[in-house]
This record gives C-alpha cells, sequence and structure tokens, in this order.
C-alpha cells in the first residue's frame, strides 16, 4: 500500500476537521448567523416586526438613539452594572474560594450550597425576593415596618433601585463564581505552595505570587464573561422592577424589548440591540487579543 | 458524613430542578387536568379529539378563572354541536406571543388582544378579518355600547369585538370607613380630605402600585387627568383637535404628580405593592380607597373573602365643575378572528356569544370585575341571584351603562391611544419622580402621537356628550 506525500495527507486531515466542525458551522449559521444579519438589517429599517416589508431608513433609527435620554440612562446603567459585577462578586466570590479552599473538610458540602441559588430559575428568586423580602405586605420589609422600623423597599427609590435589583442578581451569582474559582485554585500545584510556604511565605503572598499566578487565565475568563453578560443583562431587572421607577434601572436589553413589543417598534429595537451586542464584542475581542498575545509569549 | 451531607444536598438540589422535567413525560394526560406544556402556557387537554379543533389565547389569570371561562365559553359552545370543539390555551406572555405568531401565520382562530391598539397593528398587515359582515349579521352595531364598538374599527371596519369593558371608580372598604367616620367622596375636596386624614394617621391615602406591570400607571394618571383636568382632554387630543402638550393637559399631567409627591399613590410604597397588593391594603385596613378601574374587582375576589365581600363599596369618580357622573372606560381585552383561519363562520358565532348579556353575567358570577360585557341589554340582566363583588361588579355596570351610552364617558389611553403613543404616556412615571417636567412630557407624547395619526393608527372615536 502506497502511502500519500505529506503534503496530502496534511490536506486531508485538515479537510476531516473542517468535516467534523460543519455540523457546527451549520448549526451557528441558522441560530445565530443568519437572525444576527436580520437584525443588523432590521436596525436600518422601519420596521412593526410583524409586516413582512421593512422601510429603509438608513441611519435614523441611530439618530433617534443619540437624542434618546432613556438609550442614554440604560447605557449608564449598563456600565453601572458592569463596574458592580466585576468587582463585587469577584471580590466576595474570590476571599469565600480562598477561604473555602483551606477546608479540610465540608468544602463540597459549602459549594453545593453556594451553588442553589444560581440553580434556581431566574423567575423563583424574583418571587422570593420580591414577596419575602422586599414586599411592604408580606415580606421581611413589611414586617419591619410593623414593628416601627422606618424602612422601605430599595425597589421602589430611585437611586436605590439598581443597587437593589444588583444586590439579588449578586447573591444569586457570586456561588457560582466561588466554585469556578475554588476548581482553579485547586488545580495551583502543591509543591509551589509548599516551596513558598517552606520560604516563609506569608498567606497574603503565597496568594498573589502562587495561587494568583496560576488562576489569572480563569480570572480573566470570567472577567471577560462578566462583561459580556452585563451588557446583556434583563432577567433580573425585568424581573424586579421592568426597568422602573422612571428607567431608574433600564437596562439596553429592557429597552430594546419594551421597544419591540410594546411600541411595536422593532427597527428601532435592533439598533438597540446592535449597540449591546457591540459593546459585549468589544470584551470578547479584547479577550481574544490577549489570549494570543499571551499565548505568542 | 460528609458524604451523607453532600448527598442531601444534591437530592435537594435535584428535587428543585425536576419540575422543570415534569412535562417531559410519556403518560398522556388527564383529559380534566390543565396540563403544562412550556413555562407561562397552560392548556387543558381536549375532551372531543374525534372533532375538529378552534383554538383561542388568552392571558394566564388564577386557576379558578381560567376553569371558570372554559366552563362557560368552551363549556356552551362545545355543547351547541357536534362537529368542532374550542379550546383555550393561557398564556403569560400572550402579548408578546401573538403577534409573533400571526407573522409566521401559526396564531389561534380567536386572536385576543389587550385593546384596540394591538389589533389596529393586526389589521393594517391584513392579519386578522373584517368583521363588518358578521357585525351586520347578527347586529353587533346596535348592540354594543359606541365607544366601545367605534374604538374596535378602523377605516368604518370592524376588526374586533370588545371583551369586558371597564369603568373608573373608586372601590372603598365599608368597614374602614365606617371605623373612621367617613362618608364615600361626593367631590374631590372630600375625597383629598379623607385622603389627608388617612395619611395624617399612616394609611395609605389611595391603594395603589405598578409593581409588575408599569402599564398600572395609565390606571391612576388617566383618572386623575380626566377628572381633575378635563374630561375632553384624551378625546381633543386622540381627534387631532388639540395638540398632547396645551396647557390644560400639562396642568393635569403635573396635577397627577403633585398627588404622586403628596404620597396620594401609596405614599413611598407605589412600585413595590402590586395590583393584588395594593386591595390587600384596603382589605387590611392600611389604604383607604382605591382609585382604579373596576378591573380590580377580580383582586378583590382574592382578597374579601366570603362575607367579606358586602365590605367593598363603590362610587363613581368625582369630576372638576361637572355635576353628571362621568365613567373612565377601557376594554381590558378583545378579539379578533384570524385572517388564516377555516373556521371563520364558528369564531364570529363564538364572538357573537361572548357579546351577550347572558355569557356577561355567567362570567361575572365566577369571575367579576373582569367581564363587564358592554352590551346594551347588560342594563336589563336580572342580577337578583348575584351576591358580593359579582353582585358589585353588576350594580356598577347597570349604574353606568345608561350615561355611558349617552356620551358621559371620558377615554383610558390603554385602550384607546395607539402602541407607541400609550407607551409613550406609560412613562408618565418619569414626571412624578422628577426626571422629567410635564412640559417635557407632553411633548414626547405628542411627538409620538402625531406620528400614530400620520400613520392611521388612531382608531375612530365617539364624541363625548358633554
Amino acid at each position: 500500500m502506497t502511502q500519500l506525500p505529506a503534503h496530502r495527507q496534511k490536506r486531508v486531515r485538515t479537510l476531516g476537521y473542517h468535516l467534523l466542525s460543519l455540523p457546527a458551522v451549520v448549526l451557528s449559521a441558522f441560530v445565530v448567523l443568519i437572525p444576527a444579519l436580520q437584525t443588523i438589517y432590521a436596525a436600518f429599517t422601519e420596521w412593526n416586526g410583524i409586516s413582512p416589508e421593512k422601510e429603509w431608513v438608513g441611519l435614523r433609527n441611530f439618530q433617534e438613539l443619540a437624542e434618546d435620554w432613556i438609550f442614554r440612562q440604560a447605557l449608564v446603567n449598563n456600565i453601572k452594572w458592569t463596574l458592580i459585577f466585576v468587582t463585587i462578586p469577584v471580590i466576595v466570590a474570590m476571599l469565600s474560594a480562598v477561604l473555602i479552599a483551606h477546608f479540610r473538610v465540608g468544602h463540597k458540602t459549602f459549594q453545593v450550597i453556594y451553588l442553589i441559588p444560581y440553580l434556581l430559575a431566574p423567575t423563583t428568586n424574583a418571587i422570593i425576593w420580591l414577596n419575602i423580602i422586599f414586599s411592604p405586605t408580606g415580606g421581611l420589609v413589611g414586617f419591619l415596618q410593623k414593628l416601627g422600623w422606618d424602612i422601605t423597599s430599595p425597589l421602589g427609590n430611585m437611586n436605590t433601585a439598581l443597587y437593589g435589583v444588583a444586590a439579588v442578581d449578586i447573591w444569586h451569582y457570586w456561588g457560582f463564581l466561588t466554585v469556578i474559582y475554588l476548581a482553579a485554585l485547586r488545580q495551583t500545584p502543591v509543591d509551589q505552595i509548599k516551596a513558598a510556604q517552606i520560604e516563609g511565605a506569608s498567606g497574603w503572598q503565597v496568594y498573589r505570587y502562587v495561587y494568583l499566578p496560576n488562576i489569572a487565565p480563569t480570572v480573566r475568563l470570567m472577567f471577560v464573561f462578566i462583561v459580556i453578560y452585563s451588557f446583556m443583562t434583563f432577567d433580573y431587572i425585568y424581573l424586579l422592577t421592568s426597568g422602573g421607577p422612571a428607567h431608574a434601572t433600564e437596562m439596553l436589553s429592557t429597552y430594546a424589548y419594551t421597544t419591540a413589543f410594546s411600541a411595536f417598534k422593532f427597527g428601532k429595537a435592533a439598533a438597540i440591540s446592535l449597540a449591546m451586542g457591540l459593546l459585549g464584542s468589544f470584551a470578547a475581542f479584547f479577550y481574544t487579543w490577549f489570549s494570543r498575545k499571551e499565548a505568542l509569549e | 458524613m460528609k458524604k451523607l451531607m453532600s448527598l442531601l444536598l444534591s437530592s435537594a438540589l435535584l428535587l428543585t430542578l425536576l419540575p422543570a422535567c415534569g412535562s417531559t413525560g410519556t403518560t398522556p394526560p388527564d383529559t380534566s387536568e390543565p396540563t403544562e406544556q412550556e413555562e407561562g402556557v397552560t392548556k387543558t387537554a381536549r375532551q372531543y379529539p374525534d372533532r375538529e379543533e378552534i383554538t383561542m389565547w388568552f392571558w394566564g389569570p388564577a386557576p379558578e378563572y381560567q376553569e371558570h371561562i372554559q366552563d362557560v365559553l368552551c363549556g356552551w359552545y362545545n355543547e351547541s354541536q357536534d362537529q368542532y370543539e374550542l379550546t383555550i390555551e393561557f398564556r403569560n406572555t400572550v402579548d408578546v406571543d401573538m403577534p409573533r405568531a400571526l407573522a409566521a401565520h401559526n396564531a389561534p382562530d380567536i386572536v385576543y388582544a389587550s385593546g384596540p391598539s394591538y389589533t389596529a397593528v393586526y389589521a393594517n398587515e391584513g392579519l386578522v378579518l373584517d368583521l363588518n359582515d358578521y357585525a351586520e349579521q347578527y347586529g353587533w352595531k346596535d348592540r354594543v355600547l359606541g365607544v366601545m364598538y367605534d374604538a374596535c374599527t378602523l377605516d368604518g371596519h370592524l376588526y374586533s369585538v370588545p371583551g369586558g369593558m371597564v369603568i373608573g371608580g373608586i372601590l372603598y372598604n365599608k368597614a374602614t370607613f365606617e371605623e373612621k367616620g367617613w362618608e364615600p367622596p361626593t367631590t374631590i375636596d372630600e375625597m383629598v380630605a379623607i385622603m389627608d386624614e388617612a395619611k395624617a394617621e399612616g394609611m395609605y391615602p389611595l391603594a395603589a402600585g405598578n409593581k409588575g406591570w408599569k402599564p398600572c400607571n395609565d390606571h391612576f394618571s388617566s383618572m386623575i387627568i380626566n377628572h381633575l383636568g378635563s374630561p375632553r382632554l384624551f378625546y381633543d387630543a386622540l381627534t387631532g383637535n388639540t395638540s398632547f402638550n396645551t396647557p390644560e393637559m400639562v396642568q393635569a399631567v403635573q396635577t397627577s404628580a403633585d398627588w404622586f409627591q403628596a404620597g396620594y399613590l401609596a405614599g413611598n410604597d407605589y412600585v413595590n405593592l402590586d395590583s393584588q397588593e395594593a386591595i390587600q391594603t384596603l382589605k387590611d385596613g392600611r389604604s383607604a380607597m382605591a382609585m382604579v378601574p373596576t378591573l380590580y374587582i377580580q383582586f378583590a375576589a382574592q382578597s374579601f373573602l366570603g362575607e367579606e365581600a358586602d365590605q367593598v363599596g363603590f362610587v363613581p369618580m368625582p369630576t372638576v365643575g361637572m355635576d353628571e357622573d362621568v365613567y373612565d372606560v377601557s376594554m381590558n381585552c378583545n378579539f379578533a378572528i384570524n385572517a388564516d383561519t377555516k373556521y371563520a363562520d364558528e369564531c364570529a358565532k363564538i364572538l357573537d356569544y361572548m357579546l351577550t348579556a347572558e355569557f356577561g353575567g355567567k362570567m361575572t358570577e365566577g369571575w367579576p370585575g373582569y367581564w363587564a360585557i358592554p352590551v346594551k341589554d347588560m342594563a336589563n340582566y336580572d342580577a337578583s341571584s348575584m351576591t358580593g363583588l359579582s353582585k358589585l361588579t353588576m350594580d356598577i355596570l347597570q349604574q353606568a351603562i345608561d350615561s355611558i351610552d349617552a356620551g358621559y364617558f371620558c377615554l383610558h389611553p390603554s385602550s384607546f391611544f395607539p402602541s407607541a403613543t400609550v407607551t409613550a404616556f406609560e412613562d408618565i412615571d418619569t414626571v412624578w419622580q422628577g426626571v422629567m417636567t410635564a412640559e417635557q412630557f407632553c411633548q414626547t407624547v405628542d411627538a409620538e402621537l402625531q406620528n400614530d395619526i400620520a400613520n392611521g393608527l388612531v382608531c375612530p372615536l365617539t364624541e363625548p356628550a358633554y
């Protein structure tokens, strides 16, 4: 049996890879690429979401958005949301992961407990917080009011509503981050840790110079995911405040939803979605660029 | 011990996930029990699988209300003949699902909508049938109150029929009023005096809230603008007689903000109370009154149980500068016929039944507050056997129907404003919260309204009599 020349062997092997990846490519094209292209096109049209015809309006939807204070408010809220989520849950999760990593017993139990809010449906979590905590009639807030405390739900105040919703989302999310960080921490080579300890490194120094460099790729990946998800956040906002009061918690996603399904302005909603997607894409591009740079180094 | 703990917690987690998998089993459904097909969708299994199915979607009310409409509407229709079966699917997101289903030509035969602004969009795209022939065949125009009938037309063509009519007014708890020595208000001054007294006592002056449903802003703002501004303001703006940003409209919007900022609308808890919780505060004596549409009686039915239902009283909302009672009216839903249906005649027969006093009476018996059918015959419906909140609903309707028919009504935004305009109007809480001025708000709404008027999306309106 004659053997194929090396260049042909390589070509056959490459063809095999392409064939194997074909189903994923076709699937992505149908469920991601085609709808994405349609959304991009719709952003330049006036369309009520029902009519088969879309009227081309060029950049008008984007001009409207530039003058739209609700869009600007939503953009600012998304940026605030991102800043909150790349700091508070990350710090809390990192602290608890480092703490649990040192537990000789019980760390699995803690992991399961921390994951429970993440595994519950957002509607369940939202109902728990709305009715059992924040409700002035049957919740903890109402109970404290009856005891004479001067307390109201944070969701009712323009200045605190965003942080009230963020608190609920962080409550649901930080346990998941903890588990991810813990898994990364546990991959740190034991000999490096032991060596540092024998050299007399303090707990902080072990974390800073041994653990952190080892878990850095995971931290960076989660950072990018948090940024992307922060620009797409929808469920907890919609369930807890629907963007209110008076747009104080409006996000690009909730504004796009209302614009599409209440006002039947699907073209403008597509333009909002496009802005949202572009902002999230920056984080993805940054991560890809950084990962490639790191691999080359 | 560690393994046991992990096992127990894992089992607990697994149990929380199981309900989501519950509908994937292969066991045939029980024919009498509702089956959850996907999240937020409930449909009862078919009872006559050999018949042709006529489908209808509806929003997702409490289970007892779902059962009641199935008994009254499907029960009547399915027993009236042996060729078709009417089935109802309850969808929590029906307003979002319906336009998508229509666009995909996969919608039910009878098209539910949360007001004529939705059906106007469907009609413009030719997705629902012109019902003029059926209207003539069944005499709907003579039967239905003019203000409701006209709202369902476009360019002289009827595209839907109204579901329940909603009448604005003041609900109060008779026990609370007796305890405080209050009389039902007949003027705005009397109403304000009660609200101030309630506020001083730490009560909510008005039971109100928009938690979970921002369009509730319409209910309270509409009542204030119509009754403290002028009942003609919305009519004049919608018909193009005036713009939306007249000084009178700006002043009326500002009055609504003044009421909110004075704490009349549930104090600091407006965004923390949903409609059910708001009515519960009325029941608990924590609120003085509820300035709401009769739609809220369905929530009262969940709070005022048994004989407590007799504690609920109603008075029309007083109007500044008018001695006559004027009613803020809207329709809670309307129904059209899918242009793709094979069963248009049967659908029309079902809609015709839904426009009878018999249907309205039967529905009100089991679902008070929602099904005040806007047909003139309701004035003569014998409601003597009704009790509690069903009786209250019928009393309100029979008290108001002649006045409304005579033109003493004012328009409620959610039913009479086109989609983009009403979406802008629902932002009235931006004025209440001090984010926008009343002038800026009225200019924003006016821009949307002029655009909608130019696109022919405002339905024809019956002119008020005053």
